[in-house]
């Protein structure tokens, strides 16, 4: 319901000249818009300005074991609040630097509406027109809201306390891998449907004999602490890591996994994460791109997608474009053109 | 302050290096002419081969290890091109060798490489750059993948000596699986290189040292469980030492700079652990460096593949491909900032860079010549 969406403006005075829409709210005072509603939303104090993370001079990316620059980012925070509380939408109330870039900004409404969050808009004269079109293109495409993710594996864990900060850092990196994920609650057997693997993030005991039958019929629970074993189609895997180290949790979710069951993959794309999603239908998809370096790609990037889609456009705040597709190990590889802060891969059976 | 002592036995080393480089051994290399990794390959392969006497007398009832060359992240392309045409060895030219191999009789063959940070298994790396490891499986009787940038499977590190006593190291430990085999190759990609000149058959072993010992995160007493990061600190820059398990350097007051000690360490590898077959694939490839995290790099199309049984006469051939002279020294293209390492090769009695004595089968140089410095 696309009315019922809040968009808010962080503006304490009186409203800037111009057009603010889709903006339906006002953040922290200001008058000239209803106030946003702050009980009916999830407002995290856990969210971060969506950046490359700087080393301390700032001079240079830091970068994680693989060589990949670690990212600010929250779509794992959104996707997590909202499968907690679908009832509320999510904001991200994050503040820009005084010298973020407009693309910074596009940056920051991709970060949050990508994942069906919204982002507390800041309003600069310089970068308004780009942030409005931003949010304007997420609220065409509301639906998307709704679409599930595809996924190689649910993350299975009630997503407070312990099991926040081990389950969102574990989300966090798998997207950083591009892992496709879903989340399920400890227990919702449903959750499983069309997933071939489960990993247990929550503090709780596994109910073993409830997952058996799914593991028996074909798939895979991971989680610390199990022995590895066959049961029937399926495998119990017990991972060699620990929650200390939730970067070594992930390298083995994803080696357990293997890359066969990759959704898609990414070149030259160090710095983006991806969310890709499908319709209830199953006819269409999109797939994120959210670069968090936010410059134009001076190299070129490519994706490779699993399912071979007929076709596929890559959608900008600006424009979009056709994209030639080749069918490559079953899916599709795609040469994208350089990519600013965000773009989106339409896909079409 | 050299020494009268110092300065004799110094010209006393370059005597015998001298002696030994006249004394190198030569053998035959070819050369096919191959414009794509389609279905003239298998012919092309197998003349190729046939140039340097077959594989049979080479494989049969062996167990053969093959290092490729599976250079810098899978994530990472030149551009737009998937990394089997640019910096990676192209898995249609492992698995044809692997085929012909198996005709000609290998016991067992395993596929080796030292990929980027990472103790995962090569097939995962592989299927990272969207290859599908399973072609490669099924090319022939009995396969295995080996990452040996660690430990791996066995429960030590394979010390290898160098002979007549090394240039950087007088031995080096590697994974097990360069021990444990009858015969080694290496298949490597055509290209120059950044620090070495040229990157081919001799320099593809450059990532035989596994970076638990030789890596920049290698442990400082014993080697680190997992790899991490590159061999810039310990083998290009001479940093930081080996894991002080492993043997170390000859000369700690030799110059720390890549140009110089990298071809080194190449020209011991390649003594320590001699290459039974070089493959040179370049029907594909890339020029102005080995990788594309090197400015100024593009694509490349030389058309040709050599082989030889003997490594620095397989190279120098190809160097000569390229439009370079094997017999050129630092500060001559493309050795302007390093040393050759077919040279250094040479002086360990490893093979010969003299064209004038290298029997060239199939295609000539003049044939294929392609001048990559142009491309």
């Amino acid at each position: 319901m696309a009315q019922s969406f809040r968009l808010p403006l962080r503006w304490p005075g009186s409203l800037p000249a111009g057009d603010l829409s889709p903006v339906n709210c006002l953040y922290g005072g200001g008058e000239g818009l209803p106030a946003l509603p702050e009980a009916e939303v999830q407002i995290p104090k856990r969210a971060q300005w969506p950046s490359v993370r700087m080393n301390r001079q700032g001079a240079a990316a830091e970068s994680g074991p693989t060589g990949a620059p670690w990212v600010n980012a929250n779509g794992w925070l959104v996707r997590m609040l909202r499968f907690r509380d679908p009832g509320r939408q999510v904001v991200l109330d994050t503040k820009p630097a005084a010298a973020a870039s407009p693309a910074a900004y596009v940056l920051a409404v991709a970060d949050a509406m990508a994942y069906g969050g919204a982002w507390v808009a800041t309003y600069a004269r310089e970068s308004w027109p780009q942030v409005r079109a931003a949010m304007r293109f997420f609220m065409a495409h509301s639906e998307w809201r709704d679409w599930k993710p595809v996924s190689a594996v649910a993350v299975i864990g009630d997503f407070t306390g312990l099991d926040e900060a081990n389950g969102g850092e574990c989300m966090n990196l798998l997207a950083r891998r591009q892992v496709g994920y879903s989340l399920a609650a400890p227990g919702d057997l449903h959750a499983l449907a069309g997933v071939g693997a489960a990993m247990w993030v929550s503090g709780r005991e596994i109910p073993m004999e409830k997952y058996l039958p799914w593991v028996r019929g074909g798939g895979t629970l991971m989680a610390i602490g199990l022995a590895s074993r066959a049961e029937g189609s399926g495998r119990v895997v017990g991972l060699d890591a620990s929650w200390k180290d939730v970067y070594g949790v992930v390298a083995a979710i994803h080696l357990a996994l293997t890359r066969k069951t990759d959704v898609l993959r990414l070149w030259n794309a160090g710095s983006f994460n991806s969310f890709y999603q499908v319709a209830p239908d199953g006819k269409r998809g999109v797939a994120h791109l959210i670069n968090y370096s936010t410059n134009r790609s001076s190299d070129d990037t490519s994706i490779w997608i699993a399912r071979p889609w007929r076709s596929a456009m890559l959608s900008s705040f600006e424009k979009q474009t056709s994209l030639k597709t080749m069918p490559v190990n079953g899916g599709i590889e795609i040469p994208l053109p350089p990519l600013g802060a965000y773009a989106a891969i339409e896909l079409e059976a | 302050m050299i020494t009268r002592r110092d300065f004799l036995a110094g010209a006393a080393t370059a005597a015998m290096m001298q002696q030994r480089a006249a004394a190198a051994p030569i053998a035959p290399v070819a050369i096919q002419r191959c414009r794509t990794y389609g279905h003239g390959l298998e012919p092309t392969m197998r003349r190729l081969f046939d140039g340097i006497g077959g594989l049979k007398r080479i494989v049969n009832n062996k167990t053969v290890a093959i290092k490729v060359n599976l250079t810098g992240r899978p994530s990472q392309r030149l551009g737009h091109t998937p990394a089997e045409l640019a910096h990676w060895t192209h898995p249609r030219i492992i698995g044809m060798t692997l085929h012909l191999m198996n005709e000609a009789g290998a016991k067992r063959i395993r596929i080796l490489e030292s990929p980027w940070s990472t103790t995962d298994p090569l097939e995962e790396y592989m299927m990272e750059a969207n290859w599908d490891p399973g072609l490669i499986l099924s090319a022939a009787k009995k396969v295995e993948f080996e990452n040996t940038n660690f430990l791996g499977n066995a429960k030590d590190y394979s010390r290898l000596k160098v002979p007549n006593g090394g240039h950087m190291f007088a031995a080096y430990d590697l994974n097990h699986s360069y021990a444990d085999c009858d015969v080694f190759v290496s298949i490597a990609k055509l290209k120059e290189h950044a620090t070495a000149g040229v990157t081919l058959s001799m320099k593809n072993c450059f990532g035989i040292t596994p970076c638990t010992i030789y890596g920049d995160g290698a442990g400082e007493k014993e080697p680190s469980r997992a790899p991490f990061g590159g061999r810039g600190s310990v083998i290009h820059a001479g940093s930081r030492k080996p894991s002080l398990s492993a043997p170390q350097e000859l000369h700690p007051d030799s110059p720390r700079q890549g140009g110089y000690r990298v071809p080194r360490v190449v020209a011991d590898l390649v003594a320590a652990r001699p290459i039974d077959l070089a493959i040179i694939e370049g029907v594909e490839s890339m020029a102005g460096g080995e990788g594309p995290w090197i400015r100024g790099t593009r694509r490349c199309s030389p058309g040709v593949i050599i082989a030889g049984t003997n490594p620095v006469c397989t190279d120098a051939v190809a160097t000569a491909v390229l439009g370079f002279d094997p017999k050129a020294m630092r500060g001559t293209p493309p050795f302007e900032n390093c040393d050759n390492t077919m040279a250094l090769a040479e002086q360990l009695g490893v093979g010969s860079r003299d064209l004038s004595k290298i029997e060239v089968a199939g295609a000539q140089i003049a044939d294929v010549r392609y001048e990559i410095r142009k491309a």
